[in-house]
C-alpha cells in the first residue's frame, strides 16, 4: 500500500513538473526532429540576438527556345544568399512574360523593413519583396524558411504595394522538413509567413510562463496521468502479490480473506 | 557495469551522430536511420525486461494516449496552427520516437535498474535523454526535454511498461 502511494506521488510530481517546465520555454517547443534553424532576422524579435543580416537574391534568367523554336524564359530558381536559403522562388519554363529585346529576365528577392501594415497577423519571418522585370504568367513555387524559436506559421501571406495582406494556401515542404513553408504564387510582391494574431490574443496563452492558464494545465496533467495510472498500478500490485505467494491460488486467498471478515 | 557504460555511450553517441547528420544531410534520412540505430540498442534484451509485455495491452495503449495528452498540453494551449508534417517526416518522427524509447527507457533503463535500482534508472535515463539532445536542441529547451524524460521514465518504473511511453512519445512527435 505504501509503495502504491509512493508510485502515485512520484507520478503526480513529474506530471505536474513537466507542464510547469515546458511553459518556461518559448512557444515553439519542438521535439528535436526539426533541427534548430539559425534564422537571420532583419528585425530580430526580443528573444533573438541581432546577428548576421539576412541575404538577398538576384537572378539573371536566360532566354531559351522551346521545341517549336519560340523564345521563352528558362526554368530555374532564385534563392537568397543565406547558408540555408530563407526565401526561394522556383519556376517552370515560360513562367514569366518574355522581356523585350531578348534581354534576360531579372528576378530579385530582398528582405525589406518597410512593407504594408499587417494588422491581425503575427509575422514570424522577414518580409521579402520579390520583383521581376516582366510579369509572372504561370504559377511558381515560393518557399520560406522560418525560425524554430517562434511559433510555427500557418500560412504564407502576400501583399502588393499599398495593398492588404492575403493568406495563401500553404504547406510544409519536404525539402528541409518542418522548418519551412511553401505556397504557389501567381504574382510577385511582398511575402512573409505568419499566423492570425486573433488566435493568441483571445486566449492569452502564448505568454512564456503560462499566466493563469498554468494551474489548469498542471491540474489537467495530473488528472490525466493519475487516471491512466490507476488501472495499471492496481494490476501491477495484484501481480506483485501473486508473485510473492505463487503457491497459493488468488481465488483461494480471496476466499480465505472473506472468511476472516 | 561494462554493459551499462557501453549502452549509455552508444545511445548518446547515436543521438549526437544523428544531430550532426541532420545538419549535413537533411533531417529525414538522418532521423530515420538514427531511430533504427537506437532501436538496435535494445537487441539482446528480453521484451519483458524492456517493459514490452503484451499483458494489459489495451490499458497500456490508453496510457500512451494519456502520456501524449500530457506531453502535448503546453503546446496545445499555445497552439497557433501549423502546417501538417509531410509524410516522410511523419514516418521519421515515429521511427525516432520508437527508437529513443527502446534505447533510453528500454535498454538503458533496464541496465541502470539492474545495476543501481529504480531511482538511478529513472534519473539516469532522463539525464542521458537530455544529454542525447544536446546537439539537436537549443539549451533553452533542454530542461523541458529532461522533464519529459522524467515523466516517461517514472511511468516506465511505475507501470513496468514501455508501450505507453512509446505511444505517447510517437504521438507527441507527430503533433509537435
Amino acid at each position: 500500500m505504501r509503495r502504491t502511494r509512493l508510485v502515485f506521488l512520484v507520478l503526480v510530481l513529474v506530471a505536474a513538473a513537466y507542464p510547469v517546465i515546458a511553459f518556461q520555454t518559448p512557444p515553439g517547443f519542438f521535439e528535436g526532429f526539426c533541427p534548430p534553424v539559425d534564422y537571420k532576422f532583419l528585425k530580430p524579435p526580443p528573444q533573438v540576438k541581432a546577428g548576421t543580416p539576412p541575404g538577398a537574391a538576384h537572378g539573371d534568367i536566360k532566354i531559351i527556345h522551346d521545341t517549336t523554336g519560340r523564345p521563352i524564359v528558362s526554368p530555374g530558381f532564385v534563392a537568397t544568399a543565406d547558408d540555408n536559403p530563407q526565401a526561394q522562388l522556383s519556376f517552370i519554363p515560360d513562367a514569366f512574360q518574355l522581356p523585350a529585346g531578348g534581354a534576360d529576365e531579372i528576378i530579385d528577392i530582398k528582405p525589406v523593413a518597410d512593407y504594408p501594415a499587417a494588422p491581425g497577423i503575427s509575422v514570424v519571418t522577414n518580409v521579402y519583396l520579390v520583383t521581376s522585370s516582366t510579369p509572372m504568367t504561370k504559377t511558381s513555387n515560393l518557399r520560406l524558411l522560418y525560425s524554430t524559436v517562434l511559433p510555427a506559421p500557418s500560412n504564407i501571406y502576400v501583399a502588393q504595394q499599398g495593398g492588404s495582406w492575403r493568406a495563401l494556401p500553404s504547406s510544409a515542404s519536404t525539402s528541409t522538413g518542418c522548418s519551412d513553408i511553401s505556397t504557389q504564387v501567381n504574382s510577385t510582391g511582398y511575402f512573409m509567413a505568419g499566423y492570425p494574431t486573433s488566435s493568441t490574443s483571445s486566449n492569452g496563452g502564448t505568454r512564456v510562463g503560462g499566466g493563469q492558464l498554468l494551474p489548469i494545465v498542471v491540474a489537467l496533467a495530473i488528472l490525466i496521468v493519475v487516471l491512466a495510472g490507476v488501472p495499471l498500478a492496481v494490476v501491477r500490485r495484484r501481480q506483485a502479490a501473486a508473485e510473492e505467494d505463487p503457491a497459493e491460488p488468488r481465488r483461494g486467498k480471496r476466499r480465505r480473506n472473506r472468511r476472516r471478515t | 557495469m561494462v554493459r551499462l557504460g557501453f549502452i549509455a555511450f552508444l545511445v548518446i553517441s547515436v543521438e549526437w551522430a544523428r544531430a550532426l547528420a541532420e545538419k549535413a544531410n537533411g533531417p529525414i534520412p538522418a532521423i530515420a536511420l538514427g531511430g533504427l540505430a537506437l532501436g538496435l540498442c535494445a537487441l539482446g534484451w528480453r521484451p519483458e525486461a524492456l517493459g514490452l509485455s503484451r499483458r494489459n495491452l489495451g490499458l497500456k495503449l490508453l496510457a500512451g494516449l494519456a502520456l501524449a495528452a500530457v506531453l502535448l498540453l503546453p503546446a496545445a494551449v499555445r497552439w497557433q496552427g501549423a502546417p501538417m508534417l509531410p509524410a516522410p517526416m511523419a514516418i521519421s518522427a515515429v521511427v525516432i520516437a520508437v527508437g529513443e524509447e527502446l534505447a533510453f527507457r528500454g535498454a538503458l533503463f533496464a541496465a541502470l535498474e539492474a545495476a543501481w535500482g529504480p531511482v538511478a534508472a529513472v534519473l539516469g535515463s532522463a539525464l542521458a535523454f537530455a544529454a542525447g539532445h544536446l546537439l539537436s536542441h537549443p539549451p533553452l529547451f533542454l530542461l523541458a526535454v529532461l522533464a519529459a524524460g522524467l515523466l516517461l521514465g517514472v511511468w516506465r518504473w511505475a507501470a513496468r511498461d514501455l508501450v505507453g511511453p512509446i505511444v505517447g512519445h510517437a504521438l507527441a512527435d507527430l503533433t509537435l
